[in-house]
């Protein structure tokens, strides 16, 4: 029997004993409890059991959930539970990605109190934050946020307030062939840390038409790869708090910029990748062998370990790939983007006990845990990311959970800064300008889009 | 009593009574009224709020604060906003360039399609198929095509030797401007070749005889006959085009997200993200009214091009006539432009004959790149949705015949699927039949009555076209949720049905000139009534306009997007979202495969393909006759 079967079985065995626990306002212990079978940390509060009385009764109630494409499935999954669980239905709408910024801002505009819950991610809760999301910071809500991936939560926090709480993890991670690490006479099992010494390694791990490393370079790409090494650098920001200055004009921002130039001149990045190519691509090449690493999103790790066999004819082995913190421009540092969605409350919503007991479910350590070992999505949960019954089926939680200790932000912003970035960082990948040009052009275009933003 | 008029003599009912009781201008009212309610009650609101919004400060965003600024946001923020001046002269490069590609594409369209010969019906239907994609779709099959890894543009640059593995179309920021420009472009060449071809098939053929009379060559007859003849709508062609152009923003929505970095960011996308990304909607209405002054800058031309009054064509029948013609040429209306421009008043210059074999291979060349390119993406995204994921994601792709139709089975079967096409049929049957019906009747007057104010009238139906869609959006779902109606089917029919009426109120006007007066006169002699005289006779008689009109629609309406999206959530969706849907599903197994996306980009347009394969002779007939003469 898998472990996936196990936990299910195990769920489904407990599911009527669960639901007079968290009925009694049990569901900590009983997390905890689960935890620490697994070999957990303790410490997960189930927000369900937040309020410390009894669940309510939520029958008769209907919510209405708007979930992105990939927190769907598990949304569903959670809706059909925590309605056997409080006799409330949940209805789960996937709003396309093309569709997500125009239906919210409906929802602003209309102050539409159809909906309960709202999918969100970093760009959501730093666009939209007071004026759609309610603030879950607040004390009376009772959240314990300390059982989350440390780094989501400013990233989900914008206007003085938490916007949502994430669903899952997912970051952008340094992913690498072992086997050619190996040939290179790099240790497979412990990449260099630095970009600099990776970028020094790009000779050996070039073979013909293969590059060391792909990311998804081009267009909207751009910026976020920037950040990966801006984030790495201690104190340095692209935008304050408030997103009210531009603070990637110093050295720090241009260090940043010259740190992937020098990577561009090592060719350590493979030049050919257009703006139309995805992490999805981008995780085809690695599996295919043409290129020896990436910089990519966790969930490509599945993708090429299998994950996806109808359309990666090539299967790497889980124990061919190896997984790290992304590498800093100095040792000892790291920093990435983040990748992962959650769901917040709608300030205009009028079922705000039934939808705060619903997002409460979906952080259950118990529901985490049957989501990752689903293989569904990571959990949000570091006790849940590092236990070993996780790390079983899931070895790269770990990593995960280390990488999400460091800086993931994203400056999600009510105005768009990424266009003159990505120009930037554009003309720079095509040579057209150097790393210097590249860094005052980005700033000069990010404050004017800051400057009429304020003027507005 | 005539033929015609006979069977319809039936006595008039109480209420056709009191119809035909009424005046003139009480009946164009009466007529009028059922259409204009429906603007008034859904176009105009919208319009007027974002003419209204332009002079206040609603920054959704940032606060609550509504404040009147006067022409701040015209003054004072436009000429600072970098994104918005940046954005012109890529707006009038798309234009301009969208023009070029499209006009000499489309009359080269219209040359071939005006000919007669085996398989012409065949790539008649062919050339039209891009017509019936709808824009957003539009995007993703130019999008897959020209995928720098393994697009179908790429395997060919490789192929042709003039690249080396992968190509960065849409990096560069010239290129992804010219990936817009052709993907544009080949969206609008069937729509402005049909013009063209009504046009086309007015020349008399007698000024061709006159030209071959006089030993012209194919070209020359073409730079002086025919040219000269379509002068008028090629201009009005043109301009429709740049009107077209400075409005689109669909395809660059999924075909470049207005990047790379800002590159094919146009005035409408800057809107897109002035309105919808920032909220900011006093200023992106501002954006919008000085989008509508432009537009209607070009409208202006368009409608003086139009109006002005063109030398009708000389009517010659056979030689004789034209004999006399040549001899009283300053006699003859419009006879003095067609004969100066004929060969033989050019004796001075030297001819180039090009031998019959080498004009009709590069003509034919030139004939098989053109069904190429207009029907090659079509071909190519509908291989690849019954391709293994791997074949189609190499480069050069690996085709196989294990072809599969799974992914159509998995749509198919899907409920949502199996209840989204019903809605879009819902939708689409009534829509169509609504918007017939009630622009028929406003139509009619205004065709055949000198009503008071009818040009105000018609300006203003006009006026509500050059609005860019996606700031009425947010006023819309304003609307329809005060009325309850948000996520119904009603919903969908009410605002597709108001907002299709002004445009075919214009089109059925000009469908109803071209229907002889005295078939209408013979009708009410015989004791027809008014209503009766509509239905029975003018309808009738209009009927190939009418039902170009109907498929107009029926496309039209299942490709719509913008309106579904904000008016529908769960219950009343759409098979063009779908596509999107389709997309978003990030599972555990990754993102949709391409073969999949390319299969949903099918299965929406099947029954848009049905359609023009249907009805192209009627669809040919209507458009191309009926809208350009009037």
């Amino acid at each position: 029997m898998s472990d996936r079967d196990r936990i299910e079985q195990d769920m489904l065995r407990r599911q009527l004993s669960r639901r007079t626990l968290l009925k009694a306002g049990a569901a900590a212990p009983f997390g905890a409890a689960m935890l620490s079978a697994l070999g957990g940390r303790v410490g997960a509060q189930s927000p369900a059991a937040g309020s410390g009385g009894p669940a309510p009764d939520f029958s008769g109630v209907t919510l209405q959930v708007w979930s992105g494409g990939t927190t769907g499935p598990p949304a569903e999954k959670a809706a059909a539970e925590w309605g056997a669980l409080t006799g409330g239905t949940a209805i789960i709408t996937v709003v396309p990605f093309a569709e997500r910024a125009l239906k919210f801002a409906g929802l602003i505009v209309a102050q539409d109190s159809a909906v309960d819950l709202l999918y969100t991610s970093g760009q959501f809760a730093g666009q939209f934050g007071d004026r759609l999301y309610m603030d879950l910071d607040d004390p009376a809500l009772g959240i314990d946020t300390s059982i989350f991936v440390p780094a989501t939560l400013p990233v989900l926090s914008a206007d003085g307030g938490l916007r949502a709480l994430p669903l899952h993890s997912e970051m952008e991670l340094y992913i690498y062939n072992k086997t050619m690490f190996e040939a290179a006479g790099l240790d497979p099992d412990a990449p260099p840390t630095t970009w600099d010494e990776l970028y020094a390694a790009s000779a050996g791990l070039t073979d013909g038409s293969r590059y060391p490393a792909a990311m998804a370079w081009g267009g909207a790409y751009a910026a976020p790869i920037y950040l990966v090494y801006l984030n790495s650098i201690a104190g340095a920001k692209l935008l304050s708090d408030d997103r009210t200055q531009v603070l990637f004009g110093d050295e720090n921002g241009l260090k940043a910029f010259q740190t992937i130039e020098s990577g561009m001149k090592a060719g350590f990045f493979d030049p050919n990748l257009g703006p139309d190519v995805e992490d999805y691509a981008v995780g085809t090449m690695f599996n295919n062998g043409q290129t020896a690493s990436m910089i990519n999103f966790a969930e490509l790790w599945g993708y090429a370990t299998g994950g996806d066999s109808t359309n990666f004819p090539t299967t790497l082995q889980p124990e061919e790939v190896g997984v790290a913190k992304l590498p800093g421009i100095t040792a000892g540092t790291s920093g990435s983007v983040n990748g992962f969605e959650g769901f917040g409350l709608n300030r205009f919503g009028v079922q705000q006990a039934a939808a705060m007991s619903f997002l409460e479910y979906l952080s259950t350590p118990p529901f985490q845990v049957q989501m990752n070992l689903a293989k569904t999505l990571p959990s949000s949960n570091t006790a849940v990311l590092e236990s070993p019954e996780i790390q079983a089926v899931y070895p790269i939680g770990v990593v995960l959970a280390a990488q999400g200790q460091e800086n993931l932000d994203r400056y999600a912003a009510p105005y768009d800064w990424t266009p003159p970035v990505n120009e930037a960082l554009g003309k720079m990948y095509r040579g057209e300008i150097g790393a210097q040009e590249a860094h005052d052009t980005a700033v000069a275009g990010v404050e004017d889009i800051v400057l009429q933003y304020l003027a507005s | 009593m005539t033929a015609v008029t006979r069977g319809i003599r039936a006595i008039p009912g109480r209420m056709a009574g009191r119809v035909d009781r009424l005046s003139d201008n009480a009946f164009g009212l009466l007529s009028f009224l059922p259409g204009g309610l429906l603007v008034f009650l859904f176009v105009l609101p919208p319009i007027i709020a974002v003419a209204a919004m332009s002079f206040l400060r609603i920054e959704l965003l940032k606060d609550d604060i509504i404040r009147f600024v006067g022409l701040d946001n015209f003054l004072v923020r436009m000429p600072r906003d970098s994104a918005f001046l940046e954005a012109i002269p890529r707006t009038i490069i798309l234009a301009a360039g969208v023009t070029i590609a499209t006009v000499p594409l489309a009359l080269g369209t219209a040359v071939l399609l005006a000919r007669t010969f085996r398989g012409s019906r065949i790539i008649g239907i062919a050339v039209l198929l891009p017509w019936a994609v709808a824009p957003v779709v539009t995007g993703l099959y130019w999008k897959f095509i020209f995928n720098s890894q393994f697009g179908l543009a790429t395997a060919v640059a490789n192929a042709l030797g003039l690249a080396n593995g992968p190509v960065k179309w849409l990096e560069s920021s010239t290129s992804a401007m010219l990936v817009a420009i052709v993907a544009t472009a080949w969206r609008m060449v069937p729509l402005m070749a049909l013009l063209l071809l009504g046009a086309l098939r007015t020349v008399p053929e007698a000024q061709y005889r006159a030209a071959r009379m006089d030993g012209a060559t194919a070209w020359q007859t073409f730079r002086y006959v025919t040219l000269p003849a379509i002068g008028p709508t090629l201009a009005v062609v043109s301009i429709m085009t740049v009107i077209l152009s400075l409005q689109m923003i669909d395809i660059l929505f999924t075909l470049t997200g207005g990047g790379p970095g800002t590159s094919t960011t146009v005035i409408t996308y800057h809107i897109y993200r002035n309105t919808i990304g920032s909220l900011s909607f006093g200023y992106s209405s501002a954006l919008a009214v000085v989008l509508f002054l432009i537009i209607l800058a070009c409208s202006g031309l368009l409608l003086a091009v139009r109006y002005r009054r063109a030398p009708p064509p000389m009517v010659v029948e056979d030689e004789d006539e034209l004999l006399q013609a040549r001899l009283h040429v300053g006699r003859v209306p419009g006879a003095t432009a067609a004969f100066l421009a004929l060969p033989r008043m050019t004796p001075y210059r030297r001819r180039v004959r090009v031998p019959r074999v080498v004009g009709k291979v590069v003509v034919g060349a030139a004939t098989v790149l053109l069904i190429t390119w207009l029907v090659g993406p079509i071909i190519w995204v509908a291989i690849t949705s019954v391709q293994p994921e791997y074949a189609v994601t190499q480069l050069p792709p690996q085709l196989t015949v294990d072809l599969r139709l799974s992914n159509f089975t998995d749509l198919l079967s899907r409920p949502d699927w199996q209840a989204s096409i019903v809605v879009s049929l819902v939708v689409v049957s009534l829509v169509t039949l609504f918007t017939l019906l009630l622009s028929a009747l406003a139509a009619y007057p205004l065709a055949r009555y000198s009503l008071p104010g009818s040009r105000v009238v018609m300006v203003l139906l006009l006026f509500t076209q050059m609005i860019p869609a996606v700031v009425v959006a947010i006023p819309i779902l304003l609307i329809f949720r005060f009325l309850g109606l948000k996520d119904t089917i009603l919903a969908l029919v009410l605002v597709n049905v108001a907002f299709w009426i002004p445009l075919v109120v214009w089109l059925l006007r000009n469908v109803f000139q071209e229907v002889p007066r005295a078939l209408e006169s013979a009708a009410r002699i015989d004791g027809c009534g008014r209503i009766g005289t509509l239905f029975r006779v003018v309808i009738p008689a209009a009927w190939p306009g009418l039902s170009a009109t109907a498929i107009l629609l029926l496309v039209g309406t299942w490709n719509e997007f913008l309106f579904a999206v904000i008016l529908g959530d769960r219950n009343a969706v759409t098979v063009t979202r779908l596509i999107g849907f389709v997309q978003a599903t990030v599972g555990p197994e990754g993102p949709p495969p391409f073969t999949l996306v390319a299969a949903a980009g099918v299965t929406a347009f099947l029954p848009c393909l049905v359609l023009v394969i249907v009805f192209y002779r009627r669809l040919m007939a209507g458009l191309s006759q009926g809208y350009v003469k009037g």
